[in-house]
């Protein structure tokens, strides 16, 4: 028997050894350039991909037919060396660059940027991004079924010329053509995404290990007009913003992508963090849904004066660590933003020319002033902010004015109680006890809060059984049109019921205006009858958060938070 | 035994089965799904979606799929990560959890059993209540504070091992060094008071009466009986620690399977969790088993009764 149990226990013990020499990784070498990406990817393939992990690599391992100048913002040549478009803004004809491969070497040709494009729109193929490529002629009829694939508007001349016919003109479109669910995918990937399936960018997927890293390699078979400077990238999977900071600190990585918000004040007050850390202007709003249905915020003086008395420059300073800017309406407004930016840099000795991101578009310059409702940026104020800025006391007399009761006058009726619904992570406890708090304190209105996990918090969203909900939106192109067809009558992700005819209205001749400045006035007369009669409480324009080391260059802060690894390559320092 | 064998087995599939099944139906019962996002697409190109992973189907027809599709261990893909499958992903990740685990198990027990030696030698004296109160501290602190005190002292303050990543063997010493401690503390505790139990048995008075050491006797008398409490919780420990921990792999960016436990369910990965949930049940089957079987040998009055 004892020799028995010495034979079991020698086993289990020296089983772990062997299991280590077993099953340890071998040692990968060393990266050009680490990217702590965040968290795991799910698909990589262009079509069903949808976060911003995948976006990166996908960007690195495709090449659409145009790319991203990082430093004008300006669509430049990538598949397609030049392209014309009709003086109507609706017929694109782009000449496919001759010679280009895909990585196992086959020709890429138009009609793979064709086929590509009808999987991306087919509805039976469930593309996430397909109403990207809405406007294309015969799209919406065939994505109801009602017509054919043959009959979508997309068509090649010979092997380099691809001609697309929109409904009305899309002056975003070559930034779409940019964009990851327009890049190419194989006639052979049939779905999938990974080592096996061949790509058509500067880099190719050279292994793959779950939850830890991607690597890239450089593609031999590339032949498209960058000449990328990396040969070596490592995706790393890192979920937890303080271990992305653990490993820039250590050096493992030279990007990391997501930071505690713990120690953004330390990233930008310490002088030894402050020059790796861009906190950038970004095109995304944070803002709460409000059930217009629900007392007491279908009367639009409690929307008013809850909006009124929050002091949005405090809630940015204090709660949210210093970065973001204070929403001034739905749109978010990067001017002030991009000012402060500009002169940081300068500081730093750094000369990149800082780009506005929505061209022709004044913006918040809507006012409460209806005498100059556009203004220019640099002339507004905060007291004439389309939200009236901050003022408690004003906020407090509209509501005695409608016949509710505030503090210091026992007068009028009580107002009903809010709920904030928030989902469980990140700072959305903060900003909601903050509400609670000023709520309270300055009109006297009981809050609670509730706090749920993501996708259950989705699903109460959705189904409209809030009184306040956390909300973010981040634009899909650098237009108004991304953020304003969120709310019109029955847009999937409205998530509030809400419909205003007119507000319906703006935003169809919007869409349909050739002219941009025309166009322009459209959006801010649609904005502001969303933020007057809409369900949507703004609080602060997004920024973006790379901790980025002195080893990377290239690296070029823009409101997109697009960082073409084209562009970048490693310093010695 | 045999028998004994057989019907452990039978008892173990059938726990696997009900353990599957009520997992498959929490799951299901949570609000919200797999593909929802902040940004939803049109309905009808949901309803695609879900239709190519059959989300469409009666709930008892996606139960059926995945039942057969577990016996005949072809789960199909992950829904948040479609370019692998659920039996892939666990496969990758599993080594590692189980190389993590059995290091920090066997460090964790055989430092524990030492130190459980150690504090029963002298009861109440100075090192029993510093062991005492070691164990317990280890017991109480969380193990997202230790680690990041572990990563702040050894790797910035020593600069002597990577704060996180898989990489190196080095990159192995903090997350084991952390998941060791609960095993250790446990074991400390358990040998511990085992031994004083024992010490004060006949034949324990009876070793010391012949003139042997208190020390001999506790190692060589009292320790093999000591061992059996500390067995029976190996199991379940150890069931958790080779499936992985959230919070080490988190911290030090390790590819285990430990996340998808929680991942997993937040992301409404269904295939994935019943992956993990099987893959815990079948381990914890196993150990309970071995355990047993340990038990037997280390309880000679055990060996009688099954006879």
């Amino acid at each position: 028997m004892k020799s028995l149990e010495s034979a079991i226990l020698l086993l289990i013990v020296l089983s772990a050894p062997i299991l280590a020499i077993w099953s340890f990784p071998s040692l990968p070498g060393p990266a050009d350039l680490v990217i702590a990406n965040g968290t795991d990817p799910g698909s990589i393939h262009p079509h069903r991909a949808t976060g911003l992990p995948e976006g990166r690599i996908i960007q690195a391992i495709h090449e659409g037919l145009l790319l991203i100048d990082p430093r004008s913002l300006e669509p430049i040549p990538g598949c397609a060396d030049r392209w014309e478009i009709s003086s109507a803004g609706t017929r694109y004809r782009f000449h496919i660059q001759p010679g280009l491969l895909w990585s196992d070497g086959t020709r890429l040709t138009a009609e793979d940027f064709r086929r590509s494009w009808l999987d991306l729109l087919d509805p039976l193929q469930g593309a996430p991004y397909g109403d990207l490529l809405q406007s294309v002629v015969g799209a919406r009829s065939w994505r109801r079924l009602e017509t054919s694939r043959e009959q979508v508007a997309i068509r090649t001349e010979g092997e380099s010329i691809l001609e697309i016919e929109l409904e009305h003109p899309v002056p975003w479109f070559l930034y779409l053509c940019a964009q990851t669910p327009l890049q190419p995918v194989h006639p052979e990937a049939d779905g999938r995404a990974g080592p096996a399936i061949a790509t058509n960018g500067p880099w190719v997927i050279e292994s793959w290990r779950l939850r830890d890293r991607i690597r890239l390699v450089t593609n031999p078979f590339y032949r498209g007009p960058s000449t990328p400077h990396l040969e070596v990238i490592d995706f790393l999977a890192v979920e937890s913003g303080n271990t992305q900071l653990n490993l820039l600190a250590a050096g493992m990585a030279h990007w990391a992508v997501r930071t505690p918000a713990a120690a953004i004040p330390v990233l930008r007050e310490d002088a030894q963090w402050s020059s790796m850390w861009h906190a950038d202007p970004y095109l995304g709003i944070s803002f709460f849904r409000l059930n217009l249905e629900r007392p007491p915020l279908d009367d639009p003086n409690i929307r008013r004066a809850i909006s009124l008395v929050l002091d949005r420059q405090q809630l940015c300073h204090d709660v949210l660590g210093g970065d973001p800017e204070p929403a001034l309406g739905f749109i978010p407004w990067p001017k002030p933003a991009i000012e402060r930016q500009r002169i940081k840099m300068m500081e730093r000795g750094l000369t990149q020319e800082i780009h506005d991101l929505l061209p022709g578009y004044s913006g918040m310059a809507m006012t409460s002033d209806p005498q100059k409702p556009v203004m220019t940026a640099a002339q507004i104020a905060p007291e004439q902010w389309a939200y009236e800025g901050h003022d408690p006391a004003l906020a407090r007399q509209i509501l005695q004015r409608a016949g509710w009761r505030v503090p210091g006058s026992p007068e009028g009726r009580a107002i009903p109680a809010l709920e904030i619904l928030h989902p469980s992570s990140g700072t959305h406890s903060l900003v909601a006890e903050w509400l609670q708090l000023v709520w309270n304190r300055e009109l006297g209105i009981e809050t609670t809060i509730q706090s749920m996990e993501w996708r259950s918090f989705l699903d109460v969203q959705r189904s409209v059984d809030y009184d306040l909900s956390t909300s973010s939106w981040i634009a899909d192109y650098p237009d108004p049109a991304s953020f304003l067809t969120l709310f019109t009558t029955g847009a999937p992700n409205s998530r509030t019921g809400w419909s205003d005819q007119e507000y319906d209205q703006r935003v169809a001749s919007a869409l349909a205006e050739p002219r941009l400045e025309e166009r322009m006035k459209l959006w801010q007369q649609a904005e502001r009858i969303l933020l007057e009669r809409g369900p949507v409480l703004p609080l602060w324009s997004m920024t973006s958060g790379n901790l980025v080391s002195h080893q990377v260059e290239g690296f070029l802060p823009n409101p997109l938070d697009h960082h073409d690894l084209r562009a970048i390559h490693r310093s010695s320092r | 035994m045999s028998s004994l064998l057989m019907r452990r087995l039978l008892a173990s599939l059938i726990t696997i089965w009900a353990v599957f099944t009520l997992s498959f139906f929490i799951i299901h019962a949570a609000p919200g799904g797999p593909f929802d996002a902040n940004r939803d697409p049109p309905a009808d190109v949901k309803r695609a979606i879900e239709a190519r992973y059959h989300l469409d189907a009666p709930l008892w027809s996606q139960y059926l799929d995945q039942l057969v599709g577990w016996i005949q261990l072809d789960p199909g893909p992950s829904l948040r990560q479609p370019d692998h499958d659920v039996a892939s992903i666990l496969a990758a990740g599993f080594p590692i959890s189980l190389l993590l685990g059995s290091l920090a198990l066997i460090l964790g027990t055989t430092v524990g059993v030492l130190l459980g030696i150690l504090a029963a030698l002298r009861p109440g004296g100075v090192l029993d209540q510093l062991i005492v109160v070691t164990a317990s501290i280890g017991l109480a602190l969380p193990l997202y504070v230790i680690a990041g005190l572990l990563v702040l002292g050894v790797s910035f303050g020593l600069g002597w091992l990577p704060p996180a990543g898989w990489q190196t063997i080095p990159s192995l010493v903090l997350p084991v060094l952390c998941l060791s401690l609960l095993p250790a503390a446990q074991s400390a505790r358990l040998i511990r008071s085992g031994l004083i139990e024992m010490s004060t048995e006949e034949f324990a008075r009876t070793a010391r009466a012949k003139g042997l050491s208190p020390f001999s006797v506790l190692l060589f008398h009292c320790l093999r009986p000591a061992l059996i409490p500390l067995v029976a919780t190996l199991a379940p420990t150890a069931a958790a620690l080779l499936t992985g921990s959230l919070v080490v792999e988190q911290i030090f960016a390790i590819p285990g399977v430990g996340m998808h436990f929680i991942q997993g369910a937040l992301n409404r990965d269904y295939p994935l969790v019943l992956g993990a949930v099987l893959l815990y049940t079948v381990l914890l089957q196993l150990l309970s088993l071995l355990a047993d079987l340990l038990t037997w040998i280390l309880d000679p009055r055990l060996r009688g009764e099954v006879r």
